[in-house]
């Protein structure tokens, strides 16, 4: 999985260690509004189900799934982002 | 569908969380599509990124990984705490006493001893009818019981004075066939 990305990103999160990956993903998650990253981490990082998700946040499931599809949007907006920066800081 | 469509769909499908319906013709689309399939490889590769921060195990996993040793935790706990324990010692102390009592004078402490003379002297003067003898069988005098039964004092202290009680009252053959 982690070759997968990180065979077609160059920079230096693409060789940095799982440590260092994981503290960039975390730096990424942070960026995001509180109500998209509570979705984002629950349904990503930690595995729960939407419907799950729901009853914890108080959130209907459709509210739910609305919240994960931009949350994911933007957290790949915010991704590629960080690994352009870095490509293109190591090329300087 | 179309590609706004299915670009729409596409952060659902990345996760596996797009409804059971919506899958066959987003599929279909993306084998034909290359910009959205294209869309979907981006999306893709930024999900196992955050997939592969995801703290190992995820945390339902490892709540079902140490809930046994939290029970086992649990369990301890109330068995340090439970209220018995204090007067355990003192319940254990009472039934060693109540033991010793009950036990300790039915214990034969000098097996070795002599019979009581006066329980063989009952037993030895116990009279033989020699019409109750049976075949191949003789009479045995009471010199011969007493004697007997003097020499073999020890042996005979072991079945004990309940023994000799309970052969009092039958005739001294008799008693030789059952005891000896």
């Amino acid at each position: 999985m982690v070759g997968d990305w990180g065979s077609q990103a160059r920079g230096p999160v693409a060789s940095a260690s799982a440590e260092e990956r994981r503290n960039a993903v975390h730096r990424v998650l942070a960026e995001l509004p509180t109500k998209f990253r509570f979705v984002l981490s629950l349904r990503d990082l930690e595995g729960l189900p939407c419907g799950e998700i729901g009853e914890r946040l108080g959130l209907s499931p459709g509210t739910v799934r609305w919240r994960l599809h931009h949350a994911r949007q933007l957290f790949r907006q915010n991704w590629e982002r960080l690994l352009g920066r870095e490509e293109g800081s190591s090329e300087l | 569908m179309n590609c706004r469509d299915c670009q729409q769909l596409l952060p659902l499908h990345v996760g596996g969380d797009l409804l059971a319906d919506q899958v066959p013709g987003l599929d279909l689309h993306l084998a034909d599509c290359s910009d959205c399939h294209g869309a979907m490889q981006d999306l893709r590769r930024s999900f196992l990124a955050l997939r592969d921060a995801a703290p190992t195990p995820p945390v339902g996993g490892l709540y079902a990984q140490i809930a046994p040793r939290l029970d086992a935790v649990d369990a301890t706990e109330r068995f340090r705490s439970a209220p018995w324990r204090r007067f355990a010692p003192w319940a254990a102390a009472a039934a060693l006493l109540v033991a010793s009592f009950v036990w300790l004078p039915k214990l034969d402490l000098n097996p070795g001893r002599p019979a009581d003379p006066s329980s063989l002297e009952s037993v030895a003067s116990a009279t033989v009818d020699p019409g109750q003898l049976q075949e191949g069988l003789r009479a045995v005098t009471d010199q011969e019981l007493r004697d007997f039964l003097s020499r073999n004092a020890g042996l005979l202290h072991h079945p004990s004075q309940v023994e000799l009680r309970s052969l009092e009252g039958l005739p001294a053959q008799a008693r030789f066939r059952e005891e000896f």
